[in-house]
């Protein structure tokens, strides 16, 4: 069985998703190629090993492009940093974020949490094209 | 792996064109003798906090920007601006 079929399955027993919630993951992940049975040598598994950069490309109409490469492990990093801020500042980070409409609390983030997180930043593509041609291309790659 | 080397790329369409090597590798036995002769003030300053009821670990934040730091290792950011012909690369190694 799959680590994401695992954990979807574990998020089921513990009640954080509902049954027909779960279905639409698990459907979600066989349509993504972990079909079930899978063990954890999968395809999918192995293209998450190989995820090592975010990819961040702005190509404007006008010629003036952004390439930005940045490693995972920054990423990595600077969350285990968050886990160093001091409670008090904590605490006012997330009023703050609280106030710009961001109810979001950094003290919940455990570094189980950030694995799994960058495990999966490896299935994210964002593409964004404005209508004067315009793109933003977000991606996750080796 | 820490960084070693920032490659600085400017290059203009037509004539300028700039190619620097920073060997940042210079730095870090340096960083890391002014890191020896701070610990002990570092442990004392930890130690008056943990004390005082503040819950600021200074040490562990030393850590935790040095793997920000070492984790920079593999960025490259590529900016080209039409209106002045250039583009820039920065490449951390």
């Amino acid at each position: 069985m799959s680590e994401e079929r695992k954990r979807i399955l574990k998020m089921l027993a513990e009640g954080k998703i509902s049954p027909s919630e779960a279905e639409d993951l698990l459907d979600a992940l066989d349509k993504t190629g972990g079909r079930r049975g899978d063990d954890d040598n999968g395809p999918a598994l192995l293209k998450l090993k190989n995820v090592k950069y975010i990819y961040v490309k702005v190509l404007s109409a006008q010629d003036d492009n952004v390439d930005v490469r940045v490693p995972l492990g920054l990423i990595r990093a600077g969350m285990k940093l968050t886990t160093l801020i001091p409670a008090q500042a904590m605490d006012h980070i997330n009023s703050a974020m609280r106030e710009k409409g961001m109810s979001f609390d950094l003290n919940s983030i455990k570094p189980d949490d950030i694995e799994e997180l960058l495990k999966n930043l490896a299935d994210m593509e964002v593409n964004v094209k404005s209508k004067n041609g315009d793109t933003v291309r977000v991606y996750c790659g080796e | 792996m820490i960084p070693s080397i920032i490659i600085l790329k400017i290059q203009q369409e037509r004539g300028f064109r700039l190619k620097l090597w920073l060997p940042v590798f210079i730095l870090w036995p340096v960083f890391l003798v002014l890191f020896v002769l701070v610990l002990p003030l570092l442990l004392i300053a930890d130690l008056i906090l943990l004390v005082s009821g503040v819950r600021i670990h200074l040490l562990g934040m030393l850590g935790g920007v040095f793997s920000v730091v070492s984790s920079l290792r593999g960025t490259r950011i590529k900016v080209k601006n039409r209106k002045e012909n250039s583009i820039v690369n920065v490449t951390i190694l």
